[in-house]
Order: structure tokens, then C-alpha cells, then sequence
């Protein structure tokens, strides 16, 4: 089934256009909007590198690992991503997600740029995310559907 | 018109170059140079801090330099298409009390025709180091 869930479609590989660049930003977004750090993972190469804030974290196993702690800790988490460049088998993005920390109740904006390399197969070798938190209210989050922030 | 060539559309080539530009104008931590390669009415976040006009530019870089001291840096080009580029980099420096830092950033350029830089949109994120770490030097 999670097989289902990879990302590497034949149409969704390098070298990208606007169109499937646009397109691989939005299966991104859905993979991460799934809170689910199991299918999150399958857009990784078993082999890749995340660089998130300054912090490497090395291959499939450890990612998930971390995924599934940031994601125990970060609650309702939804982001929108948006495309900036791409070429070759490089893309840019800006994003924003919001969450809420699962010890304190305190809702928070992350606002950053993450630059992906991706392999052959579409996969993703190399994600590199720099970023920063912001305190919000519970009503001053802008971030996804409606529904998605129906949470108070 | 003002132009700071190279100019969009950006090639490989181009791309690179004005990178390289960057990161030169940026190492000589002189604000007056380095905010003569945007616009006017340039527009910038920095981390979580909104820069607008060439003014405020100098402004920033002023304070920046004043506490980031002995400050190196490295940018590298990520991807590019038609007027925008993106670029990883890191830098190092230490603050008046010694302490050596690492900042790891991402950056998002958008340029007009002119090849000046309209837009810079730049996350960074600071990591303490010992002395006996740096890379650059």
C-alpha cells in the first residue's frame, strides 16, 4: 500500500518543468499534510541527507525517526508550500506551516525556504530547510482549509 | 536604467556569476557596496525581520556587521528560472564575548530586467561552534 504513496510517478521525475515541479510541490505538501511520518518518508531516497536548521540527519531510518518525534510534538500540524525555481533536478520553495506544541497548547507559524535535490526515480537525495518560529493565537492562523483549522 | 548585469533570464552561467557576486560584495561587509545590487524599493524578509528600500539595507547591514565580527561567507547556487535564483549558504562569525558561530541559510532572489534584486526572502538559522571548527577562514 505504501508503494501506493511514492512519489516517483514517471511523469513527476527530473529534469522538471513548471508544470511538474508545481506538481511535485503539491504531492509534497499532501505527503507532509498526512501527519503520518511513515508515508512522509517514502518521498526520501533510502540514502538521503536532511539538513533541517543547521542539524544533518542521515538516511531513510533516521528520518523517519525524526519525522515521528516532530510530529508527536507537533500538533495539527498543516503547511503550505510555494514554488520559487527549479531546474534540472533542483527545486526551491518557500513555506508555512502552523502547528500546535502538544506539551504547552501554544499555536506556532513556521515560516522558512527549503531547497530539494531529487534522483533519477523522482525521490528526494537532499532536502535542506532553514526556518523560524513565531508564537500566534489559536485564531490568527491563516494556514490551510478551514477546516483544517477548525482546531482550537 | 540602472542595470547590474548579468540579467534575467538567468542561464547556468549567469546564475552562478551572480552568486558569486553576491557572495564577494557580502565578504567586504561594506553596506554602501553590497546595497547597490538591489533595487530601490527592494524588499526583503530576513529571518523574521521586514527590510524595505535600499536605506533600510544599509541600515541592516550596518548592525549586522557591527555584531557578527570577522564574518566569512559561502553562498551556493541551488536553482534558478527566468528572474529568480536560489541559493543555500552558510557563514561564520563571532559575537564581542568570543563565541563562534555557524549560520546555515536558504535564500529566494527575484530580479528585475535591470539584474538588480528586487526580493530576497532569506531563512537562517545559527549554530555555535568552537573556534577550532571553522571551515572558512
Amino acid at each position: 500500500m505504501l508503494d501506493q504513496l511514492k512519489t516517483n510517478q514517471p511523469n513527476l521525475k527530473p529534469r522538471f518543468t513548471e508544470e511538474t515541479a508545481v506538481a511535485k510541490i503539491q504531492v509534497i505538501q499532501d505527503l507532509w499534510n498526512s501527519r503520518d511520518a511513515r508515508r512522509i518518508v517514502t518521498m526520501f531516497d533510502g540514502g538521503a541527507k536532511l539538513f533541517n536548521r543547521g542539524n544533518l540527519i542521515e538516511d531513510c531510518a533516521a528520518i523517519q525517526s525524526f519525522l515521528e518525534l516532530r510530529l508527536s510534538r507537533q500538533l495539527h500540524c498543516t503547511m503550505t508550500m510555494n514554488l520559487w525555481s527549479f531546474s534540472g533536478s533542483r527545486i526551491s520553495a518557500s513555506f508555512v506551516s502552523e502547528w500546535q506544541d502538544g506539551l504547552r497548547g501554544q499555536w506556532y507559524r513556521t515560516e522558512g525556504n527549503m531547497q530539494m535535490c531529487f534522483g533519477e526515480e523522482g525521490l528526494i537525495e537532499k532536502l535542506s530547510v532553514s526556518a523560524f518560529d513565531t508564537q500566534i493565537q489559536a485564531d490568527q492562523r491563516s494556514v490551510g482549509a478551514p477546516k483544517d483549522r477548525e482546531i482550537g | 536604467m540602472q542595470t547590474k548585469p548579468p540579467v534575467p533570464p538567468f542561464t547556468s552561467e549567469t546564475a552562478r556569476k551572480k552568486v558569486q557576486a553576491a557572495e564577494d560584495a557580502w565578504n567586504t561587509r561594506d553596506p554602501i557596496k553590497v546595497s547597490l545590487a538591489y533595487t530601490e524599493d527592494t524588499s526583503w524578509r530576513n529571518r523574521a525581520e521586514f527590510i524595505n528600500g535600499r536605506e533600510e539595507v544599509q541600515q541592516f547591514l550596518v548592525k549586522k556587521w557591527s555584531r557578527e565580527l570577522d564574518y566569512k561567507l559561502k553562498k551556493e547556487l541551488w536553482a534558478y528560472t527566468e528572474n529568480r535564483i536560489a541559493v543555500t549558504f552558510r557563514y561564520e562569525w563571532h559575537d564581542d564575548s568570543g563565541q563562534w558561530y555557524r549560520s546555515y541559510g536558504n535564500e529566494l532572489w527575484e530580479f528585475t530586467e535591470s539584474g538588480l534584486m528586487q526580493r530576497r526572502i532569506a531563512s537562517i538559522n545559527d549554530l555555535p561552534i568552537k573556534e577550532s571548527e571553522r571551515e572558512l577562514k
